[in-house]
């Protein structure tokens, strides 16, 4: 039986010589993709794919030598797979696609549809699904990647970057993976948003090598507010306070700033540090109702007025403004997602599918016009719990 | 490899890992694609359920304690009844430890490494096979002793770096199609975990008994459900009923979930080793329960020689099982569950009824 | 060298002739009183000389018998006058076997040939140039006895027994060897040691049949269980308190003359990862080192094939800054990542093998010349990546975390074939590769005891010696699986 052991070995030992390179990319045979983008052109598909040159962005090389951090390949085909084989006649490596940072759609492609591209991008096993998605808000997915940004070197990591920050301390952005996104298209009774992004400034300009030798850029990516989809189709823009308005009810709000204006003049920026929200449905007698619980708590972060904000009382007054407040910004928001673009971006039918699943099966063929007419109950609870390291301002007691 | 003695306490960790098994991997789905969001549901009627199916394979290896499948069947049925009887269940245990060998080549080449032909994956794999069942059973009882560990703190590790991902909403509405679909996904619960079980009618024998055995073995088949009901409880609230349902693996998928801290993230490619090894334990048995079984059914005295010879089987029988993983898919949710019932439920229930019959009979002559 | 009978010439020359006329052989002839020719036979260089002078030479020539010939009825009976009234020294016997007695001549006695007599009295004065005890090269410790076996292996046991004063130290010796004539030493407390390890041990040595031991590395590939496996199963050590700790414990010792290195059976798993420090620092520190030891038993294992399989197969594993720095140090490297990971493991086992056998005045050119060709000049020749440096400099380092050298040669072995895996199948093969490791380990059993245990099969007792070690209050029974009888450790105190 030792033979049987041998035998064995020696099977082993052919495997291991004889196979083995079906997988196998060594990392200098790979381009690193980083940034994707897709547009669209009559009936095919532009793809724009920002590639990192690793040999420029090691943290242990200087930065002073001339080429660009990051290259671009594009190819234009009927379907995004064959489009990324196309790109092999360009592109001295296989591109590879698990560090793609964002996936960034061209308005345009938007409004036509973004079901369609993104099945490549759950189905094929090299990629992952903790990638951000944005709109590219007024211009083509492919001229947003082609910004040079500074600081970030790649500027697919840098939207990736600030789009992560913002969405953790500022109200109106919020940050969309690709299996958030499908989750939500394939929900009843729900409908997504995503995040755009802009170029301000030249972009011609920003394209170049310069852009990023200047202390202010002639081009940057800003993010922008968010995208209104109804199913796969993008359907219009919320304004800022909309967006705001939504991410307090769907939860998204970690950290934000909001200010609140004082009875005399000047104002009060409030700094919030926890808000949680809960969105309840609730089918009474046949009318379906939405309730929407908001708890905040948040700390005095800027006083610009005269207020005495050692009193308790005026702390009470603060926190009734706060919550008004809130309530107006999520009042706005589904007053808006209700008359002017009839999609429940907020779930508001899945809340209701989920107390009731009886009433939804009903009531979902014909949940658009319910949503338009939709009650929605708002409840605030908010709470300012400190006041920073001083109490009142200074501003208070300037002479003169 | 065949006088070997088990302990209790390995037994209790190999029927643990046959009934997480392939489970883990494939249940959420089949499970989510009935009852949607009261999966979870289902799951737990299935341990309920499933444990009794258990207990039922238990009780039928207590009315011959000493005997394996293939010698009990002998004294039930008779030389030429039992054979077929006997053949019948190597040819289940066959397939059974092919398809399992299928199953993990299929998870390896769809998730882990597209571009690998199959074939090269189930080659390593049955060299592997075949080094443990040249082992010895007492070998492959303290390897999953020393393994056993490592599979639950990464099963817990899986489950407590998923715990900020989790939506409790996402359960609900609770029942809200109704309990015929629950009732539907919980077979799945029943079937791959604990309809498998019946391959330990060839191992009981084997187990060095105490006092807790009859205890330690319904634990472990009911700590096994309740580990694939935590699994799929976890992938409805992170994942949700519809992309449980949609994915292939998604266990897999949850793994890809993890992200701590933006440091502990992507690590599903070592997170797979809970499934690889608990699917390869229940691979193992299959195919030790084949060896051995048919040793005992044609006398053989040295039942090494099968070695090379049933390696080749599995190795061909893995590939040509099925055609693609469509056929597979198809096949393991609409057929199999009956296949595995008829061997799990049917058969036994008949050599019971046989038992009881010729037990009679024996006090009438008497 | 005139004096004598003729039977009496022959007698000397019958040793003389035995040992092939080899002139290290001196013949010491005198007149014993005056009347009776004797002879003093001994090796040069085997015996001490001044006790020889001291105890034996001087007393044989200063005695004055009166009468032989009134004292002693019989000649026979002189040489027992010899023993009993005449020579000084400790360890002497009257034989009349000459083959026996070459052997002796040949370990250190004196014979003393007396004229007309068959018998002759060998007389025990080696003096064997040797080395004293010194501190332990290998597994040196902190805090811990600083001594170490020497070549003697009566020194040897004499260091053990000055440890363990008890009664129940047995100890049974045979010579090995047909030609070496090795000394070999079983030692064991008969009241602890298991009969069942401790017949398997006799058994076992009893059926060598080779012509030389010159190490206890020969015994140990005789007596382990299984011929092929590239671990340890035979424990071995060049510490007194380790050897001890073990006899305590209920295994065997085996001591071979003419090494340093005792043998300790079973040798299971776990065993090459404790040190005898462990039990001489606190129970916590010596816990978490002992974690730490299995960590860099790993890393040693894994690391080179892990990075391989990482950069080469699931490069999605890597965070994305962290791909990136990799690739840009990969650009221009023209092997692929498994080849120059064979090279630079290969270079570094070529680097130490020479560190170990070349004279000390060259080392430092080596050294130099290795770390400067195979750590500088190669990366920035950009044949190499920076990385792979990183990486095999870790995995040398680690494999000499173990305490025991014996597992860290069988990990050096393994680290190449898992290189192997994981070139051809990544991760996956890496995980067969420990499938079929850990396959092989629990197959694996030292003196009948799996070599596993107390992790598998889990002895939930003996865990508190294992993966970490409790207080010593806590440590109350003996390991459970080496030895069934008095198990017992300590008292329990209240």
């Amino acid at each position: 039986m030792k033979r049987l052991a041998f035998i064995l070995l020696f099977v082993l030992l052919i495997a291991l010589f004889t196979t083995g390179c079906w997988n196998r990319r060594e990392l200098n045979t790979l381009a690193i993709q980083l940034g994707t983008g897709i547009d669209k052109i009559g009936d095919q598909y532009k793809l724009s794919v920002q590639v990192v040159d690793p040999g420029e962005v090691a943290a242990a090389k200087s930065s002073s030598t001339e080429r660009s951090p990051v290259v671009m390949y594009k190819a234009t085909a009927p379907s995004l797979f064959e489009a990324y084989r196309t790109m092999t006649v360009n592109s001295p490596r296989k591109i590879y696609g698990s560090h793609i940072r964002v996936l960034i759609i061209g308005e345009s492609l938007a409004r036509d549809g973004i079901d369609k591209v993104l099945d490549l991008f759950s189905r094929d096993a090299e990629n992952r699904t903790d990638y951000y998605i944005m709109i590219a808000r007024g211009t083509t997915a492919e001229s947003v990647l082609k910004i040079l940004t500074p600081l970030e070197k790649i500027p697919a990591n840098k939207l990736f970057a600030s789009l992560d920050t913002s969405s953790k301390a500022w109200a109106p952005t919020t940050a969309f993976t690709l299996d958030k996104l499908i989750s939500q298209m394939v929900t009843e009774g729900q409908h997504p948003v995503l995040t755009g992004v802009i170029i301000k400034g030249e972009p011609k300009l920003g394209e170049t090598q310069t852009n990023i030798k200047q202390i202010e850029p002639s081009a940057t990516l800003t993010l922008s507010d968010l995208a209104v989809f109804k199913g796969p189709r993008l359907i219009g823009w919320l304004n800022r306070d909309e967006s705001k308005g939504y991410n307090i009810i769907m939860d998204n709000i970690r950290s934000t700033a909001s200010n609140i204006a004082c009875p005399n003049g000047g104002s009060i920026t409030l700094e919030l540090l926890r808000s949680k929200t809960k969105v309840k449905g609730k089918v009474i007698s046949g009318e379906p109702t939405i309730h929407v619980q908001v708890k905040t708590e948040a700390n005095i972060a800027e006083v610009n007025c005269k207020l005495d904000i050692q009193d308790p009382m005026t702390i009470k007054y603060l926190e009734n403004q706060a919550m008004q407040k809130t309530i107006d910004l999520m009042k706005k928001s589904v007053k808006t997602a209700q008359t002017r673009y009839n999609s429940d971006i907020f779930g508001f039918g899945q809340a209701i599918y989920r107390s009731d699943p009886k009433y939804w099966s009903t009531a979902s063929k014909h949940w658009e016009d319910l949503f338009s007419q939709l009650q929605v109950k708002y409840k605030v609870e908010f709470f300012i719990r400190r006041t920073g390291t001083t109490g009142n301002s200074f501003v208070q007691d300037i002479k003169g | 490899m065949n006088n070997g003695k088990i302990s209790v306490q390995q037994m209790a960790i190999l029927v643990l890992l046959v009934v997480i098994g392939d489970s883990i991997l494939i249940a959420p789905s089949l499970v989510a694609h009935f009852a949607k969001e009261d999966a979870w549901i289902s799951g737990l009627l299935g341990v309920v359920l499933g444990t009794l199916l258990a207990g039922l394979i238990y009780f039928l290896s207590r009315l011959h304690p000493h005997a394996t499948l293939v010698q009990f069947n002998r004294t039930l049925l008779g030389k030429w009844m039992g054979g077929i009887m006997s053949s019948l269940f190597l040819l289940y245990f066959l397939l059974n430890a092919a398809a399992m060998t299928r199953e993990i080549g299929d998870f390896i080449t769809t998730q882990i490494m597209p571009e690998t032909p199959l074939r090269a994956i189930h080659l390593l794999l049955v060299i592997l096979l075949m080094w443990a069942l040249y082992s010895g059973i007492e070998t492959i009882a303290r390897t999953a002793e020393l393994l056993f560990p490592w599979f639950v703190i990464f099963f817990v590790v899986l489950l407590i770096c998923l715990a900020p991902k989790i939506e409790i909403d996402r359960l609900l509405p609770i029942m809200g199609h109704g309990f015929m679909p629950i009732l539907q996904g919980s077979i799945y619960v029943i079937v791959f975990p604990y309809a498998e079980l019946t391959v330990f009618l060839m191992l009981f024998p084997l187990v060095t008994r105490n006092k807790h055995t009859n205890r330690d073995f319904i634990l472990a088949t009911a700590l096994g459900g309740i580990a694939i009901t935590a699994v799929i409880l976890i992938c409805i609230l992170v994942l949700g009923p519809y992309i449980t349902a949609h994915q292939t693996y998604p266990t897999y998928a949850l793994a890809k979930k993890i992200s701590i801290g933006g440091f502990l993230e992507r690590v599903e490619a070592f997170l797979a080793i809970i499934w690889i090894i608990s699917i390869f334990f229940k691979t193992i048995l299959y195919a030790y329960a084949f060896l051995t079984g048919f040793s005992q059914l044609f006398h053989l005295r040295n039942e090494r020689i099968l070695l090379m010879p049933s390696a080749f089987l599995f190795f061909g029988l893995a590939y040509a099982i099925s055609p693609n993983i469509i056929y597979y898919d198809y096949f393991l949710t609409n057929y199999w569950p009956l296949w595995d019932f008829t061997y799990a439920l049917v058969i036994p229930l008949v050599l019971m009824i046989v038992h009881l019959f010729r037990r009679k009979k024996r006090a009438h002559s008497v | 060298m005139g004096s004598g009978s003729a039977q009496h010439r022959n007698h000397i020359n019958l040793f003389r002739e035995a040992l092939g006329q080899s002139p290290d052989l001196i013949i010491r002839e005198m007149k014993i009183s005056n009347t009776v020719p004797a002879a003093i036979l001994y090796m040069d260089g085997l015996v001490d000389v001044q006790s020889l002078h001291d105890f034996v030479i001087k007393p044989l020539m200063s005695v004055k018998f009166k009468d032989l010939n009134v004292v002693l009825p019989s000649k026979q009976n002189l040489l027992e006058l010899l023993v009993e009234e005449v020579l000084g020294a400790g360890e002497m016997e009257i034989s009349g076997n000459s083959e026996e007695l070459i052997k002796h001549l040949l370990s250190g006695n004196a014979i003393l040939l007396l004229e007309e007599k068959r018998d002759c009295i060998r007389i025990k004065v080696a003096g064997l140039e040797e080395r004293n005890v010194t501190e332990p090269l290998t597994q040196s410790v902190v805090r811990g006895p600083m001594e170490a076996f020497t070549e003697n292996s009566q020194t040897n046991i004499a260091l053990i027994r000055r440890k363990i004063k008890d009664p129940n130290l047995w100890l049974e010796s045979s010579s090995i060897g047909n030609v070496t004539q090795t000394k070999v030493s079983i030692l064991y407390i008969s009241s602890i040691a298991s009969d069942k390890v401790l017949n398997e041990v006799r058994a076992r040595l009893k059926k060598i049949n080779i012509d030389g031991i010159l190490e206890s590395g020969y015994i140990e590939e005789f007596i382990q269980d299984k011929t092929y496996t590239p671990f340890p199963t035979v424990y071995n050590s060049e510490r007194p308190d380790t050897i001890a700790a073990g006899l305590l414990e209920g295994r065997v010792a085996i001591v071979v003359d003419g090494t340093p290195f005792v043998l300790l059976v079973p040798g299971l798993f776990i065993h090459f990862f404790q040190s005898s420090e462990d039990y001489a620092q606190r129970s916590d520190i010596s816990s978490l080192i002992r974690l730490m030891r299995y960590l860099a038993f790993c890393i040693a294992l894994f690391a080179p094939s892990l990075y391989i399989a990482i950069t080469t197969f699931h490069q999605e594993m890597l965070p994305t800054s962290l791909l990136i720095n990799l690739a840009s140090q990969r650009e221009g490297v023209p092997f692929p990542a498994f080849i120059e990971a064979l090279l630079m493991e290969v270079t570094y086992e070529i680097l130490r093998e020479a560190g170990v056998r070349m004279p000390r005045t060259v080392g430092q050119a080596v050294s130099i010349v290795g770390t400067l060709v195979i750590g500088q000049a190669a990366v920035q020749a950009g044949i190499i990546s920076a990385v792979m440096v990183i990486i095999v400099s870790i995995t040398a380092i680690s494999s000499y975390v173990m305490p025991s050298g014996s597992m860290s040669i069988s990990v050096r072995m393994l680290r190449f074939i898992f290189m192997g895996l994981a070139a051809s199948f990544g991760i996956f093969g890496i995980l067969i590769g420990i499938f079929g490791l850990i396959f092989h380990l629990c197959n694996l059993s030292s003196f009948g005891i799996p070599y596993m245990s107390p992790l598998a099969p889990f002895i939930a007792q003996d865990q508190k010696d294992t993966l970490f070690r409790l207080p010593w209050p806590r440590l109350l029974t003996r390991p459970l699986l080496v030895n069934k009888k008095n198990i017992k450790r300590q008292k329990q105190v209240k």
